[in-house]
């Protein structure tokens, strides 16, 4: 389980966005908005294509 | 390289902009790209050799937004383009209706034309009808769109105006038609053709479509030019830096730099230095609000005279700026269309005239007619019938009707306008440059130790080098009055407060009562006059010498001579006037009962006033909107009819519906009585239109052939017709000498 900090998730309209993306990933993740925070339930390759997905949204990821 | 703008759909917060920003700048070739949260717009510049559209959009779309060229450059120059295309048919088919008509109509005037022989109806009947056909088919072809909209309309059982024009012309048509090609065998068809019906019918309603095409094309202006008030960037001091940065990058409480001449980026509050600001953009007031700390300053006011910093408070589309915009779209999008009387009575017209035709043409069917006689039949209905003059009834007098009130520096921007403005029973005023003159002025005049006279010029002296309005209009009094200004030096403005200045070696003072108060000046019993003064809302202005106060010059924005007759006449109409304005109530009060306005509405801020149109229109109010502001550009849209004082702002001409081209507010009552003339106009028009159908139908239906034998030719049908349109033209024409006083 990686927790990934995305600090410029900002709204439900962020959380939708990465829900989303995630899930066409395929993915198995869970978004907290409080926290600010991805969980990514998976290995080191599905962590790296959560980093890239989010990127490609526009958000920076950082690995707690 | 390549600069675009997208629209992005889906963004909310300003996170959503950057977020847009951050994936599209990471595109290989991107050089820049900005968004722009409250439009919504994203602009971009990249190298055309290594990116895409098709990229951009992709990227855009993969971060949960979507992306779309922005095209709306475009659709302004295709609509323009298409009213450039509709004048140059209406040009082409003027061009050829004239010789139509002088050859059709030629040989019924009772002097001699010259004619040339080779189409005389008589001697060559043939020519003379192909030459017709070939002058008409030109026409019509030029006016198609009738016939493919009528058509189309028809089909689906909704015929509207078009349906009529191409019913009634394509009858007229196909009739002459058929007699053309009879003409070989018996020339005295050629009496009966209806080319120049068809023609002149449908290039006449095309004169129509293109006059209302023109006034369309105006609309949305007003929307672009307030978005133009915000600044692309900001200044912004970030780290201790000051920084230049778009505005979509500027952050709740973040600390911007507004520099004086410079517009003020966005909503917030006064944190260092202090100002005057013109925010007439946002209360109509045309003297600059002065600002110090703690104050509020909005987006896209102008700051005039002081560096000031200002903490964040509004970004996006929560700003003032924003909102406005956001107000004036909305009323856009509600403003329905008014009645279409005309395409409402084509609909029961249409399939009434289409059944009395059928109809005639059965019964003599089975009383046994020829088929000629059936078809004559058939086609004088549809002819006697075509809507000629119910087509011009409206369009005639309200082209009479604007070009009238133009006459009268009355620009009345659509016929719809004019139409609803006979149903206005509440009239708002906006007070600032609509019942005022919107500029300061001296209104009095206090001494006791020296005359009034050498007060001012005193003042004035004092005052030439002032860039404040309120100095201004002191300097303007004295010049009109004729009063000598001495040479002033040591001139000091003292922000918010005044000014201090040398006359004939002596230090004089003018300013407000925190200037004296700062200034440890003894008001005398100029205190409580000066009181006296501000209840009647003036500005009064105190002049010291020596630390003692020796008068007050009094400014104030005055009415306009001609307010309080013109109201008068408006509430003599059986109209309700209401004042709206952002001043105090004691001002307003004053103000209001000067010039006996029934309701006075004051501290409205900007935002309501459009909420306030809206109220009274929930309340089943028609209302009319007068104002020159920005700031009441909103409102003006809202209202059911909008009218802005020619002198007034851009923003509130492109939102009115009607501009007064001269300052002066009897033109209101002018507007409203020559709307009421006109739609009388158009109801006497309308009744002569259906008068002539009521005569005409059954007569051409064979009701007279049926009692002593006579039967209406199309071509009496087409007379018929003709003179019914002369008469509502001519009757149109009458309201030209309607007295608008």
């Amino acid at each position: 389980m990686t927790v990934i900090k995305v600090a410029d998730m900002h709204c439900e309209k962020c959380v939708e966005r990465i829900t989303k993306l995630l899930t066409e990933e395929g993915l198995d993740f869970s978004v907290n908005l409080a926290d600010k925070t991805v969980t990514i339930n998976g290995c080191q390759h599905c962590v790296k294509t959560a980093l890239e997905a989010l990127d490609d949204l526009g958000f920076e990821g950082l690995i707690e | 390289m390549i600069t675009q703008k997208y629209v992005i759909k889906g963004m909310t917060c300003a996170a959503c902009s950057s977020a847009v920003e951050r994936v599209t700048r990471k595109i290989d070739g991107v050089l820049e790209s900005n968004v722009n949260l409250t439009t919504g717009f994203m602009t971009i510049t990249y190298e055309e050799s290594k990116v895409t559209s098709e990229a951009i959009i992709k990227k855009v779309d993969r971060a949960g937004f979507h992306a779309e060229l922005y095209e709306e450059e475009k659709k302004d120059d295709d609509k323009e383009d298409d009213v450039r295309k509709m004048r140059y048919r209406l040009i082409c088919n003027i061009i050829l209706a004239i010789p139509l008509l002088y050859i059709c109509l030629g040989h019924m005037v009772p002097i001699t034309l010259p004619f040339p022989a080779f189409m005389d109806m008589h001697k060559a009947p043939l020519v003379f009808a192909i030459i017709q056909l070939a002058l008409t088919i030109v026409i019509l072809i030029n006016g198609r769109k009738f016939y493919l909209v009528g058509f189309k309309s028809l089909f689906k059982g909704n015929p509207n105006m078009d349906s009529l024009v191409a019913i009634g012309t394509g009858s007229a048509f196909v009739y002459s038609l058929v007699m053309t090609a009879m003409i070989p065998s018996n020339p005295a068809n050629a009496h009966n053709l209806y080319y120049e019906s068809a023609a002149v019918v449908v290039t006449l309603v095309m004169l129509g479509k293109y006059l209302e095409g023109r006034s369309k094309n105006k609309t949305s202006e007003a929307v672009r030019k307030l978005m133009e008030l915000a600044p692309d960037k900001a200044i912004v001091v970030r780290n201790g830096e000051q920084r230049e940065v778009p505005i979509e990058q500027v952050g709740l409480g973040e600390i911007m730099l507004i520099k004086p001449g410079s517009r003020i980026p966005l909503d917030g509050i006064v944190l260092s230095g202090s100002t005057s600001v013109d925010e007439s953009m946002l209360t109509g007031e045309s003297i600059p609000v002065e600002k110090t700390i703690g104050d509020e300053v909005i987006g896209g006011s102008v700051n005039y005279n002081g560096a000031i910093t200002a903490q964040v408070t509004h970004v996006g589309s929560d700003t003032t700026l924003a909102k406005i915009v956001k107000m004036m779209e909305d009323a856009q999008g509600k403003k329905a269309p008014i009645s279409k009387v005309a395409d409402t009575v084509a609909g029961y017209f249409v399939p009434v005239v289409i059944g009395i035709a059928v109809v005639a043409a059965i019964i003599w069917a089975v009383l046994g007619y020829e088929i000629t006689f059936i078809l004559t039949i058939f086609v004088s209905v549809l002819v006697i019938a075509c809507p000629c003059a119910l087509g011009l009834a409206t369009p005639t007098a309200i082209m009479v009707g604007t070009g009238l009130g133009a006459k009268h520096g009355i620009l009345i921007k659509s016929g719809e306008a004019l139409e609803i403005s006979h149903k206005v029973n509440a009239v708002v005023l906006d007070k600032t440059g609509t019942i005022t003159q919107g500029k300061p002025a001296v209104t009095n005049i206090v001494s006791h130790e020296i005359s009034g006279e050498e007060l001012l010029g005193l003042a004035a002296s004092c005052e030439q080098v002032s860039e404040h309005p309120l100095g201004n209009a002191i300097v303007e009094e004295a010049k009109e009055q004729g009063i000598k200004i001495r040479e002033v030096t040591e001139f000091q403005s003292i922000t918010g407060q005044g000014i201090q200045a040398k006359v004939n070696g002596k230090t004089y003072y003018i300013g407000n009562k925190k200037l004296c108060e700062k200034k440890n000046i003894d008001f005398g019993e100029y205190e409580e006059e000066a009181t006296v003064l501000a209840n009647k809302g003036q500005t009064p202005m105190f002049v010291s010498l020596e630390g003692k106060a020796i008068g007050i010059v009094a400014v104030a924005d005055t009415l306009k001579e001609t307010s309080a007759e013109a109201i008068r006449k408006i509430k003599g109409l059986g109209i309700e006037v209401y004042m709206l304005t952002g001043d105090n109530k004691l001002t307003a009060d004053y103000i209001g009962q000067k010039v006996d306005v029934d309701h006075v509405l004051a501290e409205v801020l900007p935002n309501d006033k459009a909420s306030i149109v809206e109220q009274l229109q929930e309340e089943g109010k028609c209302v009319m909107m007068v104002g020159d502001g920005i700031n009441d550009a909103p409102a003006l849209v809202q209202a059911d009819v909008g009218v802005a004082i020619g002198n007034g702002s851009d923003i509130a001409i492109d939102s009115g519906d009607i501009v007064l081209m001269k300052s002066d507010l009897r033109d209101v009552y002018k507007a409203i009585k020559l709307s009421k003339a006109t739609i009388r106009n158009i109801k006497q028009n309308l009744f002569w239109a259906f008068f002539y159908n009521a005569c005409g139908l059954p007569l051409a239906a064979g009701l007279l052939y049926a009692i002593n034998g006579m039967l209406l030719s199309p071509m009496i049908g087409g007379f018929a017709m003709s003179l019914s349109s002369v008469c509502v033209v001519s009757n149109a024409l009458r309201l030209r000498r309607t007295n608008l006083d």
